[in-house]
């Protein structure tokens, strides 16, 4: 039954200031090629949970972190773990996309490069596997070097994907992904998450409960800190064992 | 918006009260008349069963919009996919008020039939069956639900004491035999009717559990 965990939590406590504690005790198996949706109302922890499993945290002045996070087997707190590295294997899309002020080209290509890419063919290869991957390819190859600003906003966040994916990533977290887009748009972000799982390990923060049903395997609810529950997707929405997390998805609060 | 779709569920709550007392009624004023003979109240009957389909129209069209406006989930999910369900056996129970009152308008002769007791046996503990069914559906109490389902075996038990009767009846009396299959009939959609009082505990327990059970338990 068990599926085999790619990223294991174990105690995972998150202080942003000495009194103020962001993640309480979290334990969590989250398992490998499968959508994890994380859901919880505003400032329950959801998205500084997606951002411990990168690191991404480290980035907030004065945040401390204690507890476990391995990731197959290899505790990504270690001190002599290369962050850099960690972050090439777990990819990050945000809320808003975030192109570059460069060419699409150059955008899919400036992750490869940072790792040593140089080779002109080899880099015109990923660049173009990564837009295909992203579903993106057939709206852009003909326009390769012009700004990726001009694009749309749901082509922008496709982009982003294309960028993520370049690195070859092994798992791709994904903050609110879709909810700066119209329905459309996120609608072609979902098929594109769930043709992705096949491949890469996928953990989405959404406010969109319905978004969460669609497209995730497992869900996660959080709040105020804590992992209250956490199990089949379709078993959450429709027999949820905590009362908290009926109350949550049925809108009695939050 | 949790506020006004609470009021929705609680609408809800009414419409299928109102229309499983119809169908309560149907039952009740469709036995007396077997016994009186009393055409008026198989007409009546009818008439009652007519007046559900409207009610029907009016659960259903709720249920679906609330579907759409609410994508329910967890208990507001099981509540509406319950009450869906559940709408389609109060109709069919309607239906079947209706079938045996047209047969009661047919049943001329020989109102003094000593299985009319036993059917409206019957028809009483089906009806009390599908007014418990959907009260505690309404009340969320999947023990009264089950007390529902255990009753069946009454009813079963009084129909195959009708059928019994009738068989050996038609057997001794060719004369007897047409009535004796009209009463069968009748027995038959009573015995259906309370098979529909158990479908709507069960929609009563998935609500409360999340799990259907077994329409026939031994299963």
């Amino acid at each position: 039954m068990s599926e085999p965990a790619l990223l294991s939590v174990r105690n995972l406590e998150l202080w942003y200031a000495p009194a103020v504690q962001a993640l309480r005790g979290v334990n969590i198996d989250l398992p490998e090629r499968q959508v994890t949706a994380l859901i919880g109302p505003s400032g329950c922890g959801k998205s500084t949970f997606l951002k411990t499993l990168d690191r991404m945290c480290d980035l907030v002045p004065g945040v401390r972190v204690s507890g476990s996070v391995r990731y197959r087997g290899k505790e990504i707190y270690d001190p002599c773990v290369d962050v850099t590295w960690l972050r090439k294997q777990i990819g990050m899309v945000f809320q808003k996309p975030t192109p570059f002020p460069m060419s699409i080209y150059d955008n899919v290509a400036y992750g490869p490069r940072t790792h040593g890419v140089r080779d002109r063919p080899r880099l015109d290869a990923v660049v173009e596997r990564s837009l295909r991957g992203a579903a993106i390819w057939d709206e852009v190859k003909d326009r390769l070097k012009k700004s990726a600003l001009a694009l749309s906003g749901g082509q922008q966040q496709r982009l982003c994907i294309a960028r993520a994916l370049a690195v070859e990533p092994d798992v791709l977290l994904m903050d609110e992904a879709t909810s700066a887009l119209d329905p459309i748009s996120t609608s072609k972000i979902e098929e594109l998450i769930a043709a992705l799982k096949q491949r890469y390990t996928i953990v989405i923060v959404t406010h969109n409960m319905q978004q969460a049903t669609r497209i995730s395997d497992k869900c996660a609810f959080f709040l105020a800190g804590e992992l209250i529950e956490f199990g089949d997707t379709t078993q959450l929405f429709s027999l949820p064992r905590d009362k908290r997390t009926e109350d949550y998805i049925t809108g009695r609060f939050g | 918006m949790r506020k006004a779709f609470d009021a929705q569920l609680q609408e809800l709550n009414f419409e299928l009260i109102g229309m499983s007392a119809a169908a309560e009624d149907a039952v009740n004023v469709v036995t007396s008349s077997l016994s009186t003979g009393d055409r008026q109240g198989a007409l009546s009957a009818i008439e009652l069963t007519r007046s559900m389909e409207g009610m029907e129209q009016d659960i259903e069209n709720r249920c679906l919009r609330l579907l759409l406006q609410q994508q329910p989930v967890a208990s507001d999910l099981r509540t509406i996919s319950a009450a869906l369900k559940m709408v389609t056996d109060l109709q069919r129970i309607g239906d079947q008020c209706a079938n045996i009152a047209e047969i009661s308008l047919l049943l001329q002769r020989q109102r003094q039939d000593r299985c009319l007791a036993d059917i409206r046996a019957m028809s009483q503990k089906a009806a009390a069956m599908v007014k418990r069914a959907i009260f505690s559906y309404v009340n969320r109490d999947a023990q009264a639900a089950r007390q529902v389902i255990a009753l069946d075996d009454e009813v079963d038990t009084l129909f195959q004491n009708v059928k019994g009767e009738l068989a050996s009846r038609i057997a001794d009396d060719r004369d007897a035999a047409d009535q004796a299959i009209d009463l069968v009939i009748i027995a038959k959609y009573l015995e259906r009717i309370a098979d529909h009082g158990v479908n709507i505990a069960r929609w009563a327990i998935f609500c409360v559990t999340g799990v259907l059970t077994p329409e026939d338990p031994a299963e």
